[in-house]
This record gives structure tokens, C-alpha cells and sequence, in this order.
């Protein structure tokens, strides 16, 4: 007999259904797999058959031969363990054709029987939605993510002979398991992310800093923060999180997507929606930075998407590592080319990165650094032009002195600054007309119409070109910033003052 | 064959320095009864060139004996025009001790260079001459005085000495050159060689309108032994040093310390006592050294130059008003950070001011000449 169980995998970011076809034939007994499979799928031939003989199946010395069609993808990890049990099963006559008919089958099966879960859920249950079909059986671990995509009926099983179990049953029993399943989980779901422990408040001083944060937040302008050791430059970086708005419902689907398919979703959060804040050590490697890997993967760029990317001693990173960004900074997501095919993962994040200015960390404080000229530009050299030409703020953390720790100074707190970012970014909605573009994402184009300078102001800027010796390539990202500072204001025109404050968060020249 | 063919020939002897030709000259020319050999260099140095071995032997050690043997054999007649036919081309002039222009000021030192290298006019010699020397890392004070001292002794006339070195010596060389005075560079490498690179623009300045010196060969490689050796050549030749910033024991002490021994006047500029950079200048105060007040007051004590009189103070503070001016008072030489500035000006304005407008402020000084970004965020006073 034959059967077709519905199935499927991931590709990146996306994913596509799979046929899984089985054959059981007279002959001499034995078990082929075919269709172009990564080592992990070939072995569930053995998965498959020790699973079924210790959940008390009994299988006759048939001639097996499972096909995953399409045959020309190459196929990999384990969640096909299930639909070839079941395909077997079904090829068996042991269950009808028609209780499986339409139903998406994903798994990993243990040799005592058990179900475990599998990577990628999501993505694979919201594109089997898209292609109209409405039922899934999936790993019992992986119910909690499952759920998070509307009008699929999800039925999540721990054994084997669950499944059959549930396959058997009529449509109306059917919908009570479901019923009762979902009932169970909703209460422990109700979990909101927790409060966050950080805030702006707890940050000393640094008032200028800490409003080159809110800029950045406002207007996704990339930030790189400079300054001796024991600054705060992380302390306000981890913070950074605590102003951003959290995620739209489709944002933080997006963002799920990619958890899912690294296998980073849990019970306790199904579903992420706070921003993501990521601080990837700098020892780190290109693999493990951009993603990619033998069984692709998102890397550090894309877990960050629609989060923070916080790269702490920015020139410590290896050079090919920061290379990286070249590509995403621009794009907003990342394209690997491996030989088992080419991914697109997302990566929009917004970047924050931090450095001291020499080797030694104290420049331009002369009593402490005795650094030479040559040795601050050579450390600040260590991050090549592309990538700075992509950060429009830059900002110089200061040393704090013990007596100023002691010092009680009110300074703004997260929520008010959340408030006057959710403002602007609003507003930029509005300018935009799109939920997800804003103004550090502007290219030339946007920057000509929405940064319109009076007469007076452009002779300004010329002025202020020379006097502070800014390079071509800031003229961009000084208007883009002074956008940004003039809708935190509420104001709909740039004006002196906001280009003034621009002008002063870019990368300056000078000389001795 | 004339005496400065001769001079080269020797110099180029490999392992034959200033001390032995000091000593062969001395010893033959005392033989051949003569009282100064610089008055007949020709003779002495023929007579040199045609010493038995034997002679030799008695006057300099094992090794530089076998070393004046091998170079007398090594350097033919031809390799020794070759060589000065390769500097007249890139336009080195060689000076030995006995030259005409040979700088006199430096005969009065102990051990004076047997011969120096020159390029570019030397005559700016004949004028007064001021050495400003400091450390190469040098705070933004520091390079704010070597400016202001830069500048001013280049237009009252005096040539400024100095190392060509990064920090204070470029600085003031660079601003004497620029307000139209003259500027003489000692090199510790060949006067063709440019070193530290990243003053090129200064070295090709100091070619054209200015003058490089140096006791090296041309093509010599800077290297770390050449330097104390060319302090001692800076502070010969100038009439009074002015340390504007340097560290305890640093090479700018050095210098100090043979501008006393050479009896020169030295002038140190203070500074406050916690900066490390200034500790030398402090030190060489306590020491006695005269207190560089102002280039003016440098000057008139030195020459009692008319030059000098009382400044009028321009206050540019004084016209402006409100937020402006308590900017203006708040930043200083030394670099302040934005916050700093912001705390300073909130304690004393009468309404509470925001960061946003001090920051917007601040720019439009920079952008006005009147202040300057040094950093990311840290501003000071322009001069």
C-alpha cells in the first residue's frame, strides 16, 4: 500500500510543506529513504522502526521505501520522524488515509516512543496557514508556539500512540481533545514579560549620553559610545531596551520566526515581545556573528532583529566579523550562500557600540593617557569607514568621580523617556506611512524631502561644515539626526537648534 | 682633494667617530706644531690621511685603529666624490667643523659635531634663536602655549628652535613658520629623512622657508640613541630654551639639563601641579629656571626688546550676554566634557537651563571661532 503524510521543513527564514510518501511492498524486507536528506533524516530509518517496536507496534517484514518529496530540496533536521511512522502506519493499513489526510505532521521520535520537540515551529505552522491548511499535530514542548498563529487547529502530542490514538477518534472527539489541551494551557500562558529591572534612572550623571540613547531609540539612528573604562557606556547601552516600544503583534511574530527556527522559544515565552538585546562577546566568530553553519542557523545579527546589537569594545572585534555589517547595516538582513543552498535571514537591529578611544582607554585625559597621536588613531582605525559611515551618533561617556556617585541628581527616568520616543516614532509613522521605516533610514531620496532646510539654515550648515571640519559623508546623517531631534520636540520643521545639537554627535575631525 | 673632501672621507669611516677625528686631529696637529687645527684643516687632515700605521696606533685604540686602517683602504678617492656629488643632487649641504658657515655656536660646546648636514638657509641662525622644546604627547594646554609662543617669537624676528618632534616642537615650529618667522628643525635621522612622518607638511615648510640640521649622513634612520645627541645641538645653538610641558624625566628634561650645563638660560612654562605633564616645567622652576609669563616678557628679558608692552586684554567675553557668556566663562583651555560645562553653567544661571540648548549654544561658538570641539563632546577656548 501507499500513503502521503503532510509534513514540512525550514529554509532561513521561511519554510515549505513536504511531502512524505511511503511505500510498503512485498520483497525482501527492508527500509530505503530517498529524496535528497541531510544525515539527521536518514537516521530516523532507525529512529522510526525502534520507536514503533517499543510503542508495542508490531510491523511485518514489509519492503519499506519513504520518498520526501519535493526530491530535489535538500531536506534536514529531525521533525520528520513522526509523519514517516505514521506514513508507515498508514501504508500499513493500520490507520484509514482519510484521518490523515490534510494534517501537518512534525516530530522528533525517542526509541522509547516519545514525542521531542522540534526547531521551527512557527514558521513552519504559519506558512502551512497560508497554504490553507488547518490542522497540525505537533510536539507536545512545542504546543505553547504553535498556538500563536490564529485559526490553526493544533493538537500537541508526547507519544506516538497518542497520536494514533487522536488520528483514530472522530472529528468531534477531535475538537475536545483540542478543546481541553488549549484550556490547560491558557492559564499557565498568561504570563507578561517581566517588568524590567533596569533604568534610566539608576544612571549617574551622563545626561548627555543617556539623550543620544533617546535619539537613537526615536529615530533608529546606529550609536557608538566612546569613553574611558568604568564610564557607564554598558550600563547605558543594557538600557537602552528599556525606552524602545515593544514589538507589534506582527513584528513579534517576525521576531518569533527566527527564535523558533533557532530553537531559543520556551514554554515561559512563547512568543517574544520585547525588544531583544544581544551583546555578543567580542571573541566572537563570523559563523556564529552573520549565521550560516552546516545545518544553517540565525546568527547574533538576526536574533538582534528589531532589538538592540550592543558590540561592547567595538575595536577588540575581529576585523572579518565587523565586516560584516556592511551588508545588514544597509539591508536589513543578511543573504548566506553555503553549497547546501543561500538563506535570508532579517537583521534589522539597531547597533550600539562601545570603545574606549586608545589603548589605554583615558584620551583625551593627557594626565592619565600617554598615548601618542598615532597610536589613538590607529585604535579608533580598527573600525573601517564603511561601518562608521553607517553610525550617525557618537558620543564621549564620562568618567564618573566617587564623589558624584554619592550625589543625588534627578535625572529622567525610563518611562519618560519611552514616552517622548513613542511620540516621535509615531509621528515618523505618520511621515512614512509605513509601521517600519524610520528616520535613520533614510536614503537620499527621503533625506531631500523630509529635510527641508530654510535659506538661512543651509548657509549654516556650509558654516558649520568648515568650522568643525565634518566630512562629506556626515552632511546625511547630521539632517537625519536633526530630523530626529526635531520630532522629539513636536516640531515639524528642522531648526537651528536641533541642527546645532546634530552637529555635534558626528564624527568629528580634528588634528592636534 | 680639498679639506672638506678630506673631513668627509674620514667621517664616512666605518666605526671612526667624533671622539677619534677629535683626537687624530688634535695629536698630529700638535706634532706638526700647529696651535688650532682648525686654522689649517687641510694640512692636518693630508697629514692624517698619510699617517703610518704604526702612528696611528699610538693615538687611537685596537679597534678604531684597525677601523681607520680598513676605511682609509675602503673609501677610495672616487667613493668620496660620489658621496658629496650625492648631496650637492638632493640638495644636502655638507658643513665641517672648519667651514666658513659652520654654525660658531657650536664650537662652545665640549663636543661639538664634527661636521653637520644642512638643508634649506642657515642664515637664520645669524638672528636670535629660542628653543621651544616639550613632550611629544602634549596636553591640549600645551599645545594652546606652544602655539601662543610659536607665534609670537616668529614675529618679533627670533628663529625657533626645535626637534621637529610630534607634539610641542612641531606645534610651535608649525605656528612660528606660519606667522612669518623662522624656524630651524635638528633631526636625530638624515636631514633627507623625515621623521616622525606624520609631520611631512612641517618638514617640506621647514625646507622651504625654514632650515634642517643634522650630524647624521643622510639616509641615517631615526633611532632612539641619535635623540640626546641632538638635544645637545638644539640648546647649543640657541640663546635661551622654553619648556612648555614635559614629563619628570623625559627627554625635554634632558635637554634643559645640557642648556645649563652650556650655560644657555632656560625658561620653563608653569603649570598646575596635579597635570603629570607639567611636572618637569614645576621641577625646573623650583630649580631656579626663569618663569616663562608670557612670550613677550621672555622677550624683553631677554633683549629688552621695545616689543614688549603691556597687552590690551581684548575681552571677548565681555560683550556677550545671557547664556552665551556663561558658556563662555565655563569653558577653559583644558578640555571640559558637555556635561561638565552644562553643570557649571545650571549652578549659575538664574532659570533652569536644558542640556539641548547649552549643547546648541556651545556649536554655534565652535561654528563662530570661538570655541573649539576637541573631542566627541569635550570643548575648550579657541585662541
Amino acid at each position: 500500500m501507499y500513503s502521503t503524510i503532510l509534513s514540512a521543513a525550514c529554509h532561513g527564514i521561511d519554510s515549505y510543506l513536504v511531502n512524505v510518501e511511503v511505500d510498503a511492498s512485498t520483497g525482501l524486507p527492508g527500509f530505503d529513504m530517498v529524496g535528497s536528506l541531510a544525515s539527521e533524516v536518514k537516521e530516523a530509518r532507525e529512529r522510526v522502526r525502534v520507536s514503533l517496536k517499543n510503542s508495542g507496534i508490531k510491523i511485518p517484514p514489509v519492503r519499506v521505501t519513504v520518498n520526501l518529496s519535493p526530491a530535489n530540496v535538500h531536506k534536514g533536521g529531525s521533525g520528520f520522524d513522526l509523519p514517516i511512522a505514521i506514513g508507515i502506519l498508514c501504508a500499513l493499513e493500520k490507520i484509514k488515509p482519510d484521518c490523515v489526510k490534510d494534517i501537518l505532521l512534525l516530530g522528533e521520535l525517542g526509541l522509547d516512543g516519545k514525542v521531542r520537540k522540534v526547531k521551527g515551529i512557527l514558521p513552519i505552522v504559519m506558512e502551512a496557514k497560508a497554504r490553507g491548511i488547518c490542522k497540525c499535530i505537533i510536539p507536545m514542548d512545542n504546543y505553547p508556539e504553535a498556538i500563536q498563529v490564529d485559526g490553526m487547529e493544533v493538537y500537541g502530542v508526547s507519544e506516538l500512540l497518542e497520536t494514533l490514538e487522536y488520528l483514530q477518534c472522530s472529528v468531534k472527539e477531535q475538537k475536545e481533545l483540542q478543546c481541553k489541551q488549549r484550556s490547560g494551557l491558557t492559564k499557565k500562558r498568561i504570563m507578561l514579560p517581566k517588568e524590567s529591572e533596569l533604568d534610566f534612572s539608576q544612571l549617574i550623571g551622563q545626561e548627555h549620553a543617556k539623550r543620544a540613547a533617546m535619539i537613537a531609540a526615536a529615530g533608529h539612528h546606529h550609536l557608538l559610545l566612546s569613553g574611558p573604562p568604568g564610564s557607564g557606556k554598558t550600563m547605558l547601552a543594557k538600557r537602552i531596551t528599556t525606552i524602545l516600544p515593544s514589538l507589534k503583534s506582527d513584528e513579534s511574530l517576525e521576531v518569533s520566526k527566527i527564535y523558533s527556527i533557532a530553537g531559543l522559544l520556551t514554554e515561559e515565552s512563547p512568543l517574544i515581545q520585547v525588544p531583544p538585546f544581544y551583546n555578543p562577546h567580542h571573541t566572537i566568530s563570523p559563523v556564529a556573528f552573520a549565521g550560516g553553519g552546516k545545518n544553517p542557523v540565525p546568527g547574533m545579527i538576526s536574533l538582534a532583529h528589531k532589538g538592540i546589537l550592543f558590540l561592547d569594545e567595538l575595536p577588540e572585534f575581529r576585523r572579518e566579523v565587523l565586516e560584516i555589517l556592511r551588508q545588514p547595516l544597509e539591508d536589513r538582513k543578511i543573504h548566506i550562500s553555503r553549497s547546501s543552498g543561500s538563506y535570508c535571514y532579517p537583521a534589522s537591529f539597531l547597533l550600539v557600540g562601545a570603545m574606549n578611544p586608545c589603548p589605554c582607554g583615558y584620551y583625551p585625559d593627557r594626565n592619565r593617557c600617554t598615548c601618542s597621536e598615532q597610536e589613538v588613531k590607529k585604535y579608533a582605525g580598527k573600525i573601517s569607514g564603511p561601518i562608521l559611515d553607517r553610525i550617525d551618533l557618537r558620543i564621549y561617556t564620562n568618567r564618573i568621580m566617587p564623589g558624584e556617585l554619592l550625589q543625588e541628581r534627578e535625572g529622567l527616568s525610563s518611562s519618560q523617556m519611552k514616552e517622548k520616543v513613542i511620540r516621535a516614532r509615531k509621528i515618523q509613522e505618520m511621515r512614512f506611512e509605513s509601521q517600519s521605516h524610520y528616520n535613520g533610514e533614510m536614503n537620499t531620496d527621503e533625506i531631500k524631502k523630509y529635510c527641508v532646510l530654510s535659506d538661512e539654515l543651509h548657509g549654516l550648515v556650509e558654516k558649520l561644515y568648515q568650522s568643525l571640519n565634518l566630512s562629506a559623508r556626515s552632511y546625511g546623517k547630521m539632517l537625519k539626526v536633526a530630523r530626529t531631534i526635531a520630532d522629539l520636540e513636536g516640531e515639524p520643521i528642522i531648526k537651528k537648534e536641533h541642527l546645532m545639537e546634530a552637529g555635534m554627535y558626528q564624527e568629528w575631525q580634528g588634528g592636534i | 682633494m680639498n679639506a672638506d673632501e678630506l673631513m668627509l672621507g674620514l667621517q664616512m669611516m666605518k666605526g671612526i667617530g667624533n671622539v677619534s677625528i677629535l683626537r687624530l686631529t688634535q695629536n698630529v696637529a700638535t706634532q706638526m706644531g700647529i696651535e688650532d687645527w682648525l686654522t689649517h684643516p687641510f694640512e692636518v687632515l693630508r697629514e692624517i690621511w698619510r699617517l703610518p700605521i704604526q702612528k696611528v696606533e699610538e693615538i687611537l685604540p685596537k679597534r678604531e685603529s684597525k677601523a681607520f686602517e680598513e676605511g682609509r683602504k675602503n673609501n677610495s678617492f672616487n667613493q668620496i666624490l660620489c658621496e658629496k656629488k650625492k648631496m650637492q643632487e638632493s640638495g644636502v649641504c655638507y658643513l665641517p667643523i672648519f667651514h666658513s658657515r659652520y654654525p660658531k655656536k657650536l664650537l662652545d660646546i665640549t663636543d661639538p659635531p664634527m661636521a653637520v648636514f644642512v638643508k634649506g638657509e642657515i642664515n637664520c641662525l645669524k638672528k636670535p634663536c629660542v628653543a621651544v622644546i616639550g613632550a611629544r604627547i602634549c596636553s591640549e594646554y600645551g599645545s594652546y602655549v606652544a602655539r601662543c609662543y610659536g607665534k609670537k617669537l616668529g614675529e618679533a624676528g627670533v628663529t625657533v628652535v626645535s626637534g621637529m618632534a610630534a607634539g610641542i616642537d612641531g606645534i610651535a615650529q608649525r605656528a612660528a613658520l606660519q606667522a612669518g618667522g623662522a624656524s630651524l628643525g635638528v633631526l636625530g635621522c638624515g636631514v633627507d629623512v623625515c621623521y616622525p612622518p606624520e609631520n611631512r607638511e612641517l618638514y617640506h615648510l621647514l625646507q622651504e622657508s625654514g632650515c634642517l640640521i643634522s650630524e647624521y649622513f643622510p639616509k641615517t634612520k631615526a633611532s632612539a640613541g641619535h635623540f640626546p645627541m641632538r638635544n645637545r645641538i638644539i640648546s647649543a645653538l640657541s640663546d635661551a630654551v622654553i619648556v612648555i610641558e614635559a614629563r619628570q624625566k623625559s627627554g625635554t628634561q634632558i635637554t634643559a639639563d645640557l642648556a645649563l650645563e652650556q650655560g644657555k638660560e632656560v625658561y620653563a612654562v608653569p603649570g598646575r601641579v596635579t597635570d603629570s605633564l607639567s611636572t618637569g616645567c614645576n621641577i625646573l622652576l623650583s630649580q631656579g629656571a626663569g618663569v616663562a609669563l608670557s612670550p613677550d616678557r621672555v622677550l624683553e628679558e631677554l633683549w629688552g626688546n621695545p616689543v614688549w608692552k603691556e597687552k590690551e586684554t581684548v575681552d571677548t567675553k565681555a560683550k556677550e550676554q545671557g547664556l552665551r557668556k556663561l558658556i563662555l566663562d565655563a569653558l577653559d583651555i583644558t578640555p571640559k566634557s558637555l556635561e561638565k560645562i552644562y553643570d557649571e553653567v545650571s549652578t549659575k544661571a538664574e532659570a533652569k537651563k536644558e542640556l539641548k540648548e547649552v549643547a546648541a549654544v556651545i556649536m554655534e561658538l565652535c561654528m563662530e571661532g570661538k570655541a573649539k570641539q576637541n573631542y566627541v563632546n569635550f570643548f575648550s577656548l579657541k585662541n
